[in-house]
């Protein structure tokens, strides 16, 4: 296995890959060692999960994705996408599921004669390509590379299996109401991140993508499929798809002043009205591609005689989180928000110099009462214009 | 003496087992435990387990597990007795913490219903409430659930015989949703879920059943109810269907009673 180039850029030529040969590519990539992964049908979601090849992608989907709600149906658009495979945007689960999973065992310990011995299992994660990641998913890689692979505390895990995964994009046709991709700086079309990109054009006759290696492992899969060089006529459209996903995003309000709108939003009568509405539930935070948040557990058998420690997703939303001798810091819902909120979209950048949002709206869709973090910033915006400044207290 | 230094001592802590008003699901839990019975019974002496052993050994006992409500005058005696037998007192199920679904009658008028199910109601000797054992004794730990997980309780069984804290995590049934991968079913189907508000510890079994989150193991920390209430008016239910959202095997749960009772106050309002 090649080790994989961590956020190329090089988008290599652009070539057409009939629609009929997703199949074709999909073999190659089992045919290299891969577990396949990618988008999939269950319990009315389009889920990440290992699939079988092209026959299980959901073909003919379109999503329709608002604050707290979701749902996705063949053909329920009423246009004709019948043989698309890629015309839903993200669902509830992330990248982070695979390369940051939700509960993972990190060291085991045995007693014999008053000593300890401790052993880390070993990491069971087979090569992985994952198939249907969006803009959204790989700059969401890119935040959890900037967390867990720092130089101070690089999470081996994490690193491992970053690099044992084939990274294949697809650019966004049809964003959601809840996807807001380009208010974070990145775009419906991917740019960085990936082995491979596609994208989708056409339907029926004119089905076809266009496909791009960002990776030395994508240009050797590449090399083994029947490509045709991509004409004008298809760049072209490859750009109008585009044009019409960035057209749907516009509406999203402006963000770019998140930072320091929120650095000094500590006391904003916003977050009461929010915490109002807020169950801190955590499904915002284990939906969220880069929260990254972990609770560490001590188990021992009944002998006493052996221990596994833990690693699972936490949430910034319960008490255990902030829990210092004593008691939790954080106890009222008002204070937990603010604390997501501010470091989702602001100290992240002080911590990390980055945001720590992709845009890819997981957290508003999958909020059960549907908070919108772009209204809710909006909202404090407007309080902070309306209050009389105060003196620092 | 601690239950660890107890277990170091070669002399095993004592376990006994209580039964108050409940349906015995929740101490079978512990006979469920088929595969990891033996390390109990080798871990701990059973002192007191009337489901699994005639055999009794007087108290104190280090780890006294309490099962059901409090609904007689003679209840409300017996948990102290046991309370003052009892190094550490937990209690199991939705009957023990939160009255259970026999709380209902919390509701209504005890007398009516004992009137309308006895054939000699005299011999009936009740209180008018089921109410949970922290209304009565100190508890040391509540183990939520109806019926409780038998991994959680082997989890609390360990952790006193090794003198630890349990892990018994007390966030959102919708943490336990994300972790093993069920997607949400309120939002992407419009099913009532009571999941936000709800206790973990089911490892979210309906939800995965394409079923909403009942409420077995009632409140989470720091629960807002309202807030689902709302979310649950927004999908369609009236305020009645709200209310039985609510009223279910926590139905005594302050937060989850609070709500149920507020429901039937907007309804009673609306009809003004």
């Amino acid at each position: 296995m090649e080790t994989s180039s961590v956020g190329n850029t090089n988008t290599g030529s652009i070539h057409v890959l009939a629609a009929a040969d997703l199949s074709a590519l999909l073999e190659a990539i089992v045919a290299e060692g891969y577990r396949l992964v990618g988008p999939r049908i269950r319990n009315g979601t389009a889920v990440l999960d290992e699939i079988s090849g092209a026959a299980q992608l959901p073909r003919g989907y379109r999503d329709s994705q608002r604050p707290g709600e979701y749902r996705i149906s063949a053909n329920g658009s009423g246009e004709t996408n019948a043989g698309r495979y890629f015309d839903y945007v993200v669902g509830p689960t992330s990248v982070k599921r695979f390369l940051y999973p939700p509960r993972r065992k990190v060291l085991e310990a045995e007693r014999s004669g008053g000593q300890w011995k401790i052993t880390e299992p070993a990491d069971d994660y087979p090569p992985t390509a994952i198939v249907g990641l969006r803009s959204c998913d790989l700059a969401a890689v890119r935040i959890l590379d900037r967390v867990l692979l720092n130089d101070i505390y690089p999470d081996p895990v994490y690193a491992a299996r970053r690099k044992a995964t084939l990274m294949i994009g697809v650019d966004c046709a049809h964003p959601s109401e809840t996807c807001f991709c380009t208010s974070m700086g990145g775009g419906p079309s991917v740019e960085s991140g990936y082995d491979l990109n596609l994208t989708e054009l056409g339907d029926g006759a004119t089905h076809r993508f266009l496909i791009a290696a960002g990776s030395d492992r994508g240009e050797k899969l590449m090399a083994s499929l029947r490509l045709s060089t991509a004409t004008s006529d298809d760049l072209a459209a490859g750009a109008a798809q585009r044009k019409s996903a960035e057209a749907a995003l516009a509406q999203n309000p402006p963000m770019q002043d998140a930072r320091e709108v929120l650095a000094n939003a500590w006391n904003s009568t916003r977050w009461d009205s929010i915490a109002q509405r807020c169950m801190a539930c955590a499904n915002c935070t284990m939906s969220c591609p880069t929260c990254f948040c972990v609770d560490i557990e001590d188990e021992t058998d009944l002998t006493g005689e052996h221990a596994d420690r833990w690693q699972t997703w936490d949430s910034c939303f319960t008490m255990g989180h902030s829990y210092v001798h004593g008691g939790a810091v954080r106890k009222e819902t008002t204070s937990r928000y603010r604390q997501w909120m501010t470091h989702k979209l602001s100290s992240w950048h002080d911590q990390f110099e980055m945001s720590g949002c992709t845009g890819c709206g997981r957290c508003i869709t999958w909020c059960p009462v549907g908070i919108d973090i772009r209204e809710e910033l909006a909202a404090i915006r407007t309080d902070q214009k309306t209050d009389v400044p105060e003196a620092a207290q | 003496m601690s239950a660890r230094k107890k277990a170091q001592s070669n002399k095993k802590p004592k376990l006994a087992v209580f039964k108050f008003a409940s349906c015995d699901g929740c101490q079978l839990s512990l006979l469920d435990c088929e595969d990891e019975l033996l390390d109990v019974a080798g871990a701990v002496d059973i002192a007191y387990f009337p489901e699994a052993t005639r055999a009794v050994m007087k108290g104190p006992w280090d780890l006294t597990l309490v099962e059901g409500s409090i609904t007689t005058p003679h209840d409300a005696e017996r948990i102290h007795q046991i309370r003052r037998q009892s190094k550490m007192l937990v209690t199991i199920g939705a009957c023990a913490t939160a009255g259970g679904i026999q709380a209902l009658r919390n509701f209504g008028n005890v007398n009516a219903y004992v009137s309308a199910v006895y054939a000699h109601p005299e011999y009936i000797e009740t209180l008018r409430t089921s109410t949970p054992i922290a209304d009565h004794v100190k508890v040391d730990f509540e183990l939520n659930g109806c019926p409780i997980n038998k991994y959680q309780l082997l989890e609390v069984i360990n952790a006193t015989v090794n003198g630890r804290r349990p892990n018994i995590n007390p966030n959102s049934v919708c943490a336990e949703c994300k972790l093993r991968g069920t997607s949400c079913i309120m939002v992407s189907q419009g099913i009532p879920c009571m999941g936000p508000v709800t206790h973990a510890g089911c490892n979210a079994i309906c939800p995965f059943y394409n079923r909403g989150c009942f409420g077995c193991y009632g409140p989470k920390e720091a629960t807002n109810t309202a807030a689902v209430a709302t979310r649950f008016r927004e999908l369609g239910l009236n305020n009645e269907d709200v209310m039985r959202q609510f009223r279910m095997f926590t139905a005594a749960a302050r937060e989850f009673e609070d709500e149920s009772v507020a429901a039937e106050k907007f309804e009673a309002e609306s009809l003004i």
